[in-house]
């Protein structure tokens, strides 16, 4: 895993926004990230929705980002 | 239904329930990606530690909403992590890891935000899925959260709790 903070003032980010972690590949499970995925936090650690910067919802599809 | 709290002296009936969850957090690394930690209960009298997890953001782990980890015979048992600036901190788990041998059961829990890491080792481990009634969705963070709303959006050790999985892992 990897972890970047997200400067404030991003453009196209809600300012709650305040890191991302790049997941490692996922392969074994029912629910696979084979490139891996992104999700975006903010400072209390909750997963948010990065464009309107609130808790999100594990089924929506900005809580994990797969990677290409 | 039973309290949450319960499962800590859990009846060895249980050890017949049928369902397991979609991945079993003692036996496969990784099961427990993405659940939230939400607390940890240490009795010392009986060599026990429960750890309760919030299971609603997990990856693998979709079919409940909350999982407690109650591990026998507690031979070691760490935490550590970074101070916070925050009042509360969303502990995720970015990777359960497991170790020991053919007579001890290991776990080591690395969690973001970063640096947080749960290390236990017991002689056996069991693990209960299930659903917490009256817990309420919709929560947005922590960052906005009330001490005194924390019950009600959270699994706690007083919760109602109704099984759904339970898998055991014995020395």
């Amino acid at each position: 895993m990897m972890t970047y903070e997200i400067p404030r003032g991003t453009p196209e980010l809600h300012p709650n926004v305040t890191g991302v972690r790049i997941m490692d590949p996922t392969t074994t499970g029912k629910y696979p990230y084979p490139q891996g995925y992104a999700a975006y936090m903010n400072k209390s650690g909750d997963t948010v929705n990065p464009l309107s910067g609130a808790g999100i919802d594990r089924n929506h599809p900005f809580a994990r980002l797969p990677l290409p | 239904m039973m309290k949450l709290h319960e499962l800590l002296e859990f009846d060895p009936a249980l050890r017949e329930w049928q369902a397991k969850p979609e991945m079993n957090p003692l036996t496969e690394e990784h099961a427990l990606q993405e659940a939230q930690l939400l607390e940890v209960r240490f009795d010392a009298l009986r060599l026990k530690v429960g750890i309760l997890f919030d299971l609603r953001m997990a990856l693998q782990l979709r079919e409940a909403t909350t999982g407690l980890l109650v591990a026998s015979g507690v031979r070691d048992f760490s935490w550590s992590g970074p101070s916070r600036d925050t009042a509360m901190t969303c502990w995720t788990v970015d990777g359960s890891e497991l170790g020991g041998s053919s007579d001890s059961f290991e776990l080591v829990l690395g969690l973001w935000p970063p640096a947080g890491e749960l290390v236990l080792r017991a002689d056996s481990a069991a693990f209960f899925a299930g659903d917490v009634s009256n817990l309420r969705g919709g929560i947005d963070d922590y960052v906005d959260l009330k001490q005194s709303e924390v019950d009600a959006y959270l699994p706690h050790w007083n919760s109602s709790f109704s099984l759904v999985s339970a898998v055991f892992r014995d020395a």
